[in-house]
């Protein structure tokens, strides 16, 4: 019962935290335009182009094709796991456990290798924090947990999903696995393994973003506190006043000396 | 003070405690403006973006041509100085634990200040990025940082260069009356040279074209404003240059380092356009004011101020492929490879109006590779070809252009005998200066025949109803 709850819990944190998160990125100001190319042509090349990301990881395969092999079984673990979890409502239980099993040992794979990385690969070494440590800590136990209760208590995910759904007991083991999972999933909208939702805004309103928007008309309205002399900012003066005003061309002598 | 033994900025060292002090706090005070809305509105979606999501996995490290051609220093990893801002922002403005450690003190301050000048912002690195993470744009939010709250910029970006562009109208130095006069002298230089009578016009209300050079080329490469007066009189195009503060210098050196600077500049030249009654702009050979005026300086505009701007690559396609201006490619009997200016190529998606003309007017084009938006930067990007530091000169040939000139040299590999001229085409006043360095550093010139130049040039020495030679082939 209490795991039932925290499952749906943990559910719906998942989702009111990437909300928070792509409302966070939405409201921040209207950046000026800083476009990245090449931009796919169209609606449809961007969406083809968008697909080839999540569903290949094709950016780092063409980039990086070492940590390819270490994170691709990663993301399509966890893209499996997903389908499984989804597919429970169909009812087609060869499928859900199909998924399951396969998504938690690809899972289970790609995190003790990127672990891996973190921990020995001389370039990511200096860069990895305490935090990137347990992140990638919690996966594995998250996706070893429940192939344990797989082989110690012949506990199936799609069976112990299905129970924990309907708030029926599962074995314990596999309890653990699920509240692990149901944690992770209330986690990650608070980390930076959100970019699931940051990616959206890097490449639809950054890079391939080209068209003016008025907003910035409000936004030259701001009042900045830069302090160089040179910006003349008082804390009165707007983005406008500043930007139309010449200190330069009012004042040379002062303006030599930056 | 400086992480390598190279210096852009040649910061003094504090001299007691409290300046030290004053410079982390300094630091810090920028720091919270950096993210701040009021503050920093220009880039603040793109900045948090790339410092909460960029998970250091190293992918952007080979497509810099700065870290590769070092040698793979760390300290030139375009996650390096983004890894030490991201911690800053962790620990003093979300006050996160568990982030990597990260001590705030005037060192870190110094070397952050010279590691934002150790990126050519070319923005190879985002473009790898599967993240969509900007280590780039984490180099230009440090610039912005210690120019805006500290006063801190190189000497000829800022003092000597956006500074004197907003006083006397270009950051060469030339008032309007200088301009028009050194016009004056390209013009009948032209006229000679060429047997086209030319007169360069000055505020030509409601003209057609209101063109803008970067400055530079007027005192550096003046055949090549030259090269643009004679294809514009030949086709007769109705233009004419502004004679108004800023609007007779593309240039916009803000762009590299501070917004407000930036936008002043921009307003500037835009206004000029409208007093004038242009129909549009044209931005002459100069990848940088391309950029800054015709993509960053956009949603700053008022719509009555937002006026067409145009590339001159795209102006000269049209002179050469409509037939307006006829070319005898034979006369550009020579080997040619094109670099692709970062902010023309990747950072606007010119990349073929260029190469239309190119195919025009010379014979023999060969690509670089990678080309296009997958270029290399030159190396002299975002300021550094006009920046000398103590010994910055030696880093930007040494490490910064040794990518480019790998791929210089696999272009014209089969054709290194000195006997045969060979022609860089850079379409950009910045890349044409670290050329020049490139080029005389390595003695390429004297021991190969590799020079350098624009592509009016390329176009002129092929007209037909040009006098031939206006190539001269002439070291400078």
């Amino acid at each position: 019962m209490l795991l039932s709850c925290l499952v749906y819990l943990a559910g719906a944190v998942f989702l009111a935290g990437s909300a928070f998160r792509a409302v966070k990125y939405a409201r921040t100001p209207v950046p000026l335009r800083w476009e990245l190319y090449p931009i796919p042509p169209g609606s449809a090349g961007q969406i083809r182009y968008t697909m080839a990301e999540i569903l290949l990881l094709r950016g780092v395969w063409q980039n990086n094709r070492k940590l390819w092999f270490r994170t691709y079984p990663f993301h399509m673990g966890i893209y499996l796991c997903a389908a499984a979890l989804a597919s429970l409502a169909a009812g087609v239980e060869w499928f859900t456990e199909a998924a399951a099993l396969a998504g938690l040992v690809l899972l289970l794979a790609g995190s003790c290798a990127l672990l891996a990385a973190r921990l020995f690969a001389p370039a990511l070494k200096p860069y990895t924090s305490p935090s990137d440590i347990f992140n990638l800590g919690w996966f594995v136990a998250a996706a070893g947990v429940p192939l344990a209760a797989f082989a110690l208590e012949g506990a199936g995910p799609a069976a112990v999903w299905r129970a924990v759904f309907t708030f029926r007991p599962a074995p314990p083991l596999a309890g653990v696995g699920v509240a692990l999972a149901a944690l992770l999933a209330a986690y990650i909208p608070f980390t930076h393994m959100a970019h699931f939702v940051a990616k959206y805004f890097a490449y639809h309103k950054v890079r391939w973003d080209d068209h003016r928007d008025p907003a910035v008309a409000a936004q030259l309205q701001y009042t900045p506190h830069w302090s160089a002399p040179h910006v003349g900012a008082d804390g009165k003066k707007t983005w406008a006043d500043v930007a139309t005003a010449n200190p330069a061309m009012a004042n040379p002598a002062r303006e030599k000396k930056p | 003070m400086s992480p390598d033994r190279y210096s852009a900025l040649v910061l003094p060292q504090p001299k007691s405690p409290e300046e030290e002090r004053g410079l982390s706090d300094a630091f810090l005070r920028g720091l919270e403006k950096l993210f701040n809305r009021e503050d920093n509105w220009t880039f603040l979606r793109p900045l948090l973006i790339t410092v909460e999501h960029c998970v250091r996995c190293q992918t952007c490290s080979e497509a810099c041509h700065i870290f590769t051609g070092s040698g793979r220093q760390e300290i030139y990893r375009p996650t390096y100085r983004s890894e030490i801002l991201r911690r800053l922002y962790c620990k003093f403005i979300k006050h996160r634990r568990w982030q990597g450690a990260v001590e705030l003190d005037w060192k870190t301050v110094c070397e952050l200040a010279e590691l934002a000048y150790r990126c050519n912002l070319c923005r190879r690195c985002a473009q790898a990025c599967p993240m969509g993470a900007d280590n780039g744009l984490v180099a230009h939010e440090l610039r912005k940082l210690f120019s805006q709250e500290m006063g801190i910029a190189p000497k000829e970006l800022h003092a000597a260069g956006s500074l004197v562009q907003l006083r006397t109208g270009s950051t060469t130095g030339m008032n309007p009356a200088a301009a028009r006069d050194n016009f004056d002298f390209i013009d009948q230089e032209m006229t000679e040279k060429t047997g086209i009578s030319v007169k360069t016009p000055w505020d030509v209300e409601g003209a057609d074209v209101l063109l803008i050079h970067n400055a530079g080329e007027v005192l550096s490469w003046p055949e090549n404003p030259g090269a643009f007066a004679v294809m514009l009189t030949a086709a007769g195009v109705s233009w004419t240059l502004s004679s108004e503060l800023t609007a007779y210098d593309a240039v916009n050196y803000g762009l590299w380092y501070d917004d407000v600077q930036f936008a002043r500049v921009a307003l500037r030249q835009i206004e000029a356009a409208r007093k004038l009654k242009v129909k549009r702009i044209v931005i002459g050979e100069c990848g940088h004011a391309h950029k800054a005026l015709a993509v960053i300086a956009d949603r700053l505009l008022p719509s009555g101020l937002n006026l067409p701007r145009e590339s001159s690559m795209t102006l000269m396609r049209d002179l050469v492929l409509s037939g307006r201006l006829p070319v005898d490619p034979g006369r550009n009997n020579f080997p040619v490879t094109l670099h692709d200016p970062c902010n023309m190529a990747r950072l606007m998606g010119i990349t073929e109006a260029q190469r239309d003309v190119l195919r025009a007017v010379c014979p023999d084009v060969r690509e670089m590779s990678p080309n296009r938006t997958d270029n290399y930067c030159c190396g002299g990007g975002s300021g550094f070809a006009l920046m000398s530091g103590k010994n910055f000169l030696d880093w930007r040939l040494e490490i910064a252009g040794a990518k480019k000139m790998e791929q210089v040299l696999a272009a014209f590999a089969d054709c290194m005998d000195p006997s045969i001229p060979k022609y860089i085409c850079a379409p950009c006043s910045n890349c044409k200066g670290q050329f020049r360095d490139l080029l005389a550093h390595r003695g390429l010139w004297n021991s190969n025949r590799i020079f350098y130049g624009g592509l009016a040039e390329l176009v002129v020495n092929a007209m037909r109803d040009v006098k031939p030679g206006f190539l001269e082939w002439e070291w400078r």
